[in-house]
């Protein structure tokens, strides 16, 4: 027990942060159980000078789809607080988890800078906000994809959800991993999935 | 153990006698220190805590039924057919939790716990196997509901449910979260801290609150300290307890 507020909110922090590695750890333990591979890249950190209050975990996954060549990249995106900014949103002055997954063709992949959003819901990254868009009822962003199609493995997007609740381990099968799975399993429901997981609702990305 | 382990900071299980020592000491007291104490609860605590452990189908199994009576066996001695089709050989596993009901059939609860060794998966599945068929014939015509406990993952078993003990230590923070102080509840408490002092400590929820936040830091297993390189001839023991908890044979 202690009085002063600072040591209290710093321990708070401890434990979320001790947690995230536990879930971060964990998830990655599911994708090894589904028989993806998954590889964790040590290299890959947030540099933020905004904000220390983000943290990201990239894993490679080889075999997470049908007739996969290479292998994919999946982002956990831990974005604890962010500067305030104009306008409203779902996601505002909360802690959230990102998503990011890229099936790493061409130039593509995420960094953390095109993973983090302000807190009006608009992408920090210009070119960000120009080739994402919102669909499956706005609560996922997908890079640049033709209208119509929807075979999200070989697609780039990315989701949200409230950190806070993700309070145990159903809540993380929920919220995280069947909504991963559905996007890149064919015959999956994402838009029903995301709802489930109740991910966060973007808006349309100014350009 | 729990208490001696977590409060008195003992880590010494066994005589080091090195003659004697096997690995997997380590895995039979890791299996004791978890699951003797529902040997003390009511039949209803152990239930619970079983249930908590494994999910949906340890619920199905039960069916909501009120258990009267249980029993808790370590070891017990069986007899199964060989790995290699011969003549029936012995056959243990590590924990079978045998539960009597008010209705319906009887419940027996096979537990095959795993701590270094990582036991190659087809190898696994035979051994539950064979330890199935042998509580088959010491309990016959009991129900059976298997589970499996170990460090590294394995891809389904058939008939037996398989956890990694950081899912195990996920699966218990609910029950050591709850408010009113109950045996099953003070179990996954003592347990997760055993779990999060071996370093299998699962995933248990973002907290909500400062007050839920708590994890202890100290490694529970030590390495033994090398002797300083500019005195060969003197070793100096750090202040601190240096013993590993788990003897290894060098």
């Amino acid at each position: 027990m202690t009085s002063c507020a600072i040591f209290s909110a710093a321990s708070y922090i401890e434990a979320v942060c001790k947690e995230i590695d536990h879930l971060a750890d964990q998830t990655k333990g599911v994708f090894a159980e589904l028989g993806w591979d998954p590889v964790y890249d040590h290299d890959f950190v947030v540099e933020d000078t905004q904000s220390d209050l983000r943290y990201a975990r990239r894993y490679l996954l080889s075999r997470a789809y049908r007739n996969q060549r290479k292998p994919a990249e999946l982002v956990l995106h831990f974005d604890l607080f962010r500067p305030p900014s104009e306008g409203v949103w779902d996601g505002a002055k909360t802690a959230l988890l990102i998503v990011g997954y890229s099936p790493l063709i061409g130039d593509g992949g995420w960094d953390a800078e095109t993973l983090a959003p302000q807190d009006n819901g608009q992408m920090t990254d210009s070119n960000a906000r120009e080739w994402l868009s919102p669909t499956l009822s706005d609560r996922l962003m997908v890079w640049n994809r033709p209208t119509g199609a929807a075979d999200y493995a070989r697609a780039e997007w990315l989701f949200a959800v409230k950190l806070s609740e993700i309070t145990d381990i159903d809540a993380l099968n929920r919220m995280v991993i069947l909504p991963i799975r559905s996007l890149l399993n064919t015959g999956g429901e994402p838009e029903t999935a995301l709802e489930t997981a109740n991910a966060i609702q973007w808006p349309e990305q100014a350009a | 153990m729990l208490h001696a382990f977590n409060q008195k900071n003992a880590r010494r299980i066994f005589q080091a006698r090195a003659s004697e020592h096997k690995p997997e000491k380590s895995e039979d007291a890791a299996t004791s220190m978890v699951f003797t104490p529902l040997a003390f609860m009511r039949a209803e605590d152990a239930l619970e805590c079983l249930i908590a452990v494994l999910g949906a189908p340890g619920r199905e199994a039960v069916a909501g039924r009120h258990p009267i009576e249980h029993e808790v066996i370590f070891w017990p001695q069986g007899q199964a057919p060989s790995w290699n089709g011969d003549g029936p050989t012995r056959c243990e596993p590590d924990l079978v939790i045998h539960f009597t009901f008010e209705d319906g059939s009887n419940l027996l609860f096979v537990g095959e716990m795993k701590w270094n060794w990582a036991m190659e998966a087809s190898a696994l599945a035979q051994e539950v196997k064979r330890e199935r068929i042998a509580m088959q014939a010491l309990y016959p015509n009991v129900p059976q509901m298997g589970f499996v406990i170990a460090k590294c993952a394995y891809n389904r078993i058939a008939g037996v449910t398989t956890l990694t003990w950081k899912d195990f230590d996920s699966r218990l923070a609910p029950l050591s979260r709850r408010a009113v102080r109950s045996p099953s509840g003070i179990w996954a408490t003592l347990v997760r801290r055993f779990l999060a002092a071996a370093d299998e400590w699962g995933f248990s929820g973002i907290p909500m609150a400062a007050a839920q936040a708590s994890w202890d830091a100290r490694p529970a297993f030590f390495r033994t300290a090398s002797p300083s390189p500019g005195w060969p001839a003197l070793s100096i023991e750090p202040a601190w307890n240096i013993r590993p908890a788990f003897w290894t044979v060098e």
